[in-house]
Parts: structure tokens; C-alpha cells; sequence
């Protein structure tokens, strides 16, 4: 069933020449996997924050759980966000804030503002974010200052974040990006296993290409704000990428790093 | 060296030179009998008058109370006038008049302000309170718009992104960041305040200043000098304390 959809979803940032996002359509499934992919500046991130209207749309049409959401604001947004899990590449954690509280910022839109601006939380949401942490190996960290912790353990925390929300949607704007390959090849394989353990669909953008065709179960390509490709991995190869880019994109990213 | 160095220091010399052409001591060959008396006298500043330990030590604890007062206040005026001045968080109509007004309060030395209070409330501490609150509104605001301007906002957008209102951003992605550099400006502030505290008797607003002018006024230099004593030692011991917790605190 159809989760997500954009119809005609284009970004065009004031007062640059170029829009950012053309006409893109697309369609995401339950439980879903999607990488979306291509060089930097191709819009990927814009596409990602377009869809929680972290930036809001200047075309076209959002539908999330069938629902048009192009046009929301103030309490409905924020509703909507409460649904949708946010990574961010450089985690964005509170590094004063212990483990824990980062963890339980997630129900922040999911709890009366009286009683979270207190610093009063249930002990079943407490309990939840020690499972969670558990869960991602970090039962040890919790009480720890969040900036005191690896780049790896930052992010999942804040995925950890992400997932107390119960969110149906998880969107992850190049979550592995500051890792090292590694610890990237860890933190994917967990957020991988999260998603389809709860049945959250999960569009990540990537700019490695063969972490894209080991982890997604779809592929979106965009290209200059265009999507040019849109199939399942399977169909998908290394090739087919350098004839969209005209270069093989993973050679031209590891020779930037 | 360069040209432009070489003028540098040429012109740095000559501004010397001319500023110390009028600074020259005033009383000629008395100079040294006077100073002779004010340091190694009888009553000199080395012989400090221990008896006077009690009544200083009551001085320095009325300048302790008004430093402490005075730098609480300004931190709350600061607080709300430093969110008013913050670009990012107030609109540029309120911002760029209250910036104004901030660096015209820390144009105003204590001093000054000292002696307008006394006229409005009276001699006494209340008038130093007031006089170290309202100068160090002008400091202390500005550095608390500047520490709100630098705010690291990746935090404030991951609550924005789990629909938190805007009191979440708040209290969870903004406070955790200003409050620490808050309480360290916030100490800094009080030690210089205690220094001015120090001193604001002078004036009669309260406080060890009082005592030192009267000892002054009377060249008894040898209770000057257990004055300063206590001055030394309470100051030192609060930058000390001051600067570790400041330390933790960032």
C-alpha cells in the first residue's frame, strides 16, 4: 500500500536562478527500503526536507497515509512530523543533554508541552528509550553526555530518536556520510534491521552507490533536480549509474574523500 | 621591517612621548619624605592596623552582598533584553534600538551611576545595587545577544522535525546551550563586580569603600593598608572560585 507520494514536487529556493527539485512523482510503499541517489547539488537533500516540509514545496503535491499534505500548517504540520523520523548527516543531538533526554526529545511533538518542558517523563517512555538504546548496543552510554560519544554511537542515537517516535516514515539525509566505512556499514546494517522489524519505510539518501545496491530495496536516481531513475535494486547495477552520470559516481566520490 | 611597520612604530613612540611630555609628579623634592611616610611611616600602608580587621571585614561583606545583588539583577534584565537584541530571534525593529541602548548603559562608568542613584534613593548599598545592576545590563546584554546569535541551531531543527513546539526548541535544543555560557559570563561579570563594589563607598554607595575614604581622607595609611589587605584577599579568593566553576561550566 501506498505510504508516500509526491505528485510533481518541485523547489525552487528564493532568489536562486535554477529550481532545486522538477517535477518529481514519485511513490513509496510500506515497509520500503529507498536510496535515493546522485551527485551532490542533484537535490537530494532538498527532496528529503520537501517531504517532512522541513523546506516547504513551491510545487506540486505531497500525499502521506492518503492524505494531502501539501498545504498543512501549525498543528497538523506538526502532527504530520511526529509520524516521520528525521536523521540528519551530522546527527543533530543536543551534545549538553544526556543520552537519554536525546532519545526522549523524539516524543517531544507527541507530549504535552507542560509536562516535557518540566522534564517529566512517563516510565513507560523511559523504558522505551532504554530499550531502544539497548537494542542499538548503547545500554552502557545512556546517562552519558551526548557529545561525548563516537561518531558512530551519535547516530544511533539519533536514530533511536527517530524510532521512539513510532514513525511510519523514516527519512535519512545521508546518515552515514561523516562515518567512517566501517562504522557506516554497522550503522546501516541496524537502521536496515529497525525498519523492517517495526515495518517503517525508509528513504535514505546516499552518495555511495554501492552501499545504495547492498542495503535498498529500490533505488531513485535524481539528477539536477530530475528523477532519472527509479527501479528495484535488482534491476539496478553500477553501470546503469554511469550511463545516467555520464561517470562512474562511486570512483569520482572516493577520490573526493 | 616593513614601511608600513617602520611608521607603525614611529607613531606609536611619538604618541607616547607627547601623553608623558604632562605626566609628571606634582610635589617635586617633598616626593620622597611623603612617600617615605605612605608606605614605611609609623602609620604607613606596610604597617597594616589589625585592629581594624572587624569593621573591614563588615565593609567587605556589605561589597560581597551588593556585587552579588547587582549581578543577579543585571542577569535578569540581561536575559530578556539580550533575546529582545538577538537578531535571530528578535526582528531587526527591536533589535538594532535595543543594541543601542545596551552599549549607551556601558558608556556609563559605576561611578557615575553611583552618584545619580544616591541622589534618587539615598546613600547607602541599595544605591551601589542599583548602579552595578544597571551598568552591567549594558555588558551583560550584549554578551547574552551574541551568545543566543551563535547558537548552534542542528539541534533546534531535530525538534522541529519530531513536531515539537516551539517551547521543545526551547527548553530542549536552545536552553542546554545558553544556559552554561550564560552562568559563565554571568561569573565573570560578578568578578568585576566585586572589584567595583570595592570601591563604590567612595562615592557613599555602600560597602569597604566607605571605610577606605574615610582612612584615606585622614592619611592613615596603616589602616589603608589593612584595608586593601582585605580587598586583595576577598577578590583573589572569588576570582579563584569563580574562574573553576566557570571552567566546568563550558
Amino acid at each position: 500500500m501506498s505510504l508516500l507520494k509526491t505528485v510533481g514536487l518541485g523547489m525552487t529556493y528564493s532568489g536562486a536562478p535554477q529550481p532545486a527539485l522538477t517535477s518529481v512523482n514519485f511513490e513509496a510503499n510500506e515497509g520500503e527500503f529507498i536510496a535515493v541517489v546522485g551527485p551532490s547539488g542533484a537535490g537530494k537533500s532538498t527532496f528529503l526536507r520537501c517531504l517532512n516540509q522541513l523546506i516547504t514545496p513551491t510545487e506540486g503535491q505531497l500525499f502521506f497515509e492518503g492524505e494531502e499534505t501539501t498545504h498543512l500548517k501549525g498543528e497538523p504540520l506538526r502532527h504530520l512530523r511526529t509520524r516521520i523520523g528525521f536523521i540528519f548527516q551530522d546527527y543533530n543531538l543536543q551534545g549538553r543533554l544526556s543520552v537519554l533526554q536525546n532519545v526522549l526529545t523524539g516524543l517531544l511533538g507527541q507530549r504535552p508541552a507542560l509536562q516535557t518542558t518540566l522534564g517529566i517523563w512517563s516510565k513507560k517512555d523511559v523504558e522505551k528509550a532504554h530499550w531502544l538504546l539497548r537494542d542499538l548496543g548503547l545500554s552502557d552510554q545512556s546517562q552519558k553526555r551526548a557529545d561525548a560519544l563516537s561518531g558512530g554511537q551519535q547516530q544511533r542515537v539519533s536514530i533511536a530518536r527517530a524510532l521512539i517516535q513510532s514513525p511510519r516514515l523514516i527519512l535519512a539525509d545521508e546518515p552515514v556520510a561523516s562515518l567512517d566505512p566501517p562504522t557506516a556499514h554497522a550503522v546501516l546494517k541496524d537502521l536496515k534491521r529497525v525498519a523492517k522489524e517495526e515495518g517503517i519505510t525508509v528513504l535514505i539518501n546516499l552518495h555511495h552507490i554501492d552501499l545504495a545496491l547492498e542495503y535498498a530495496d529500490r533505488i531513485l536516481g535524481l539528477r539536477d533536480g530530475v528523477k532519472v531513475w527509479d527501479q528495484p535494486t535488482s534491476e539496478t547495477s553500477e553501470s546503469s549509474f554511469t550511463e545516467i552520470y555520464g561517470r562512474n559516481l562511486k570512483a569520482d566520490d572516493l577520490a573526493k574523500e | 621591517m616593513t614601511k608600513r611597520s617602520w611608521w607603525f612604530w614611529l607613531v606609536g613612540l611619538g604618541a607616547t612621548l607627547w601623553a608623558a611630555r604632562d605626566m609628571v609628579p606634582s610635589t617635586g623634592e617633598k616626593g620622597e619624605e611623603m612617600a617615605n611616610a605612605l608606605f614605611w611611616g609609623e602609620r604607613g600602608l606596610f604597617r597594616p592596623d589589625w585592629d581594624l580587621l572587624s569593621p573591614v571585614a563588615s565593609g567587605l561583606t556589605e561589597s560581597l552582598q551588593i556585587a552579588i545583588v547587582g549581578t543577579t539583577i543585571a542577569g535578569l534584565f540581561a536575559l530578556l533584553l539580550g533575546m529582545v537584541a538577538a537578531e535571530n530571534i528578535s526582528t531587526p525593529a527591536l533589535s538594532i534600538p535595543t543594541k543601542a541602548l545596551l552599549s549607551a548603559i556601558r558608556t556609563l562608568p559605576e561611578l557615575l551611576m553611583a552618584i545619580i542613584f544616591i541622589v534618587g534613593v539615598g546613600p547607602g548599598p541599595f544605591a551601589g545595587v542599583l548602579a552595578l545592576g544597571f551598568h552591567s545590563i549594558g555588558t551583560l546584554g550584549k554578551l547574552t545577544a551574541e551568545i543566543l546569535e551563535s547558537l548552534n541551531t542542528k539541534p533546534m531543527e531535530a525538534v522541529v522535525a519530531v513536531g515539537g513546539r516551539r517551547v521543545s526548541i526551547f527548553r530542549y535544543a536552545a536552553w542546554p546551550q545558553v544556559l552554561p555560557e550564560f552562568l559563565s559570563v554571568l561569573l565573570y561579570r560578578f568578578e568585576i563586580n566585586i572589584r567595583a563594589a570595592s570601591i563604590l563607598g567612595m562615592v557613599g554607595a555602600g560597602g569597604i569603600g566607605k571605610t577606605l575614604m574615610f582612612a584615606i581622607n585622614a592619611r592613615s595609611w596603616d589602616r589603608v593598608g589593612t584595608i586593601l589587605v582585605g580587598i586583595v584577599v576577598v577578590v583573589a579568593v572569588v576570582d579563584n572560585i569563580s574562574a573553576r566553576v566557570r571552567a566546568k561550566l563550558v
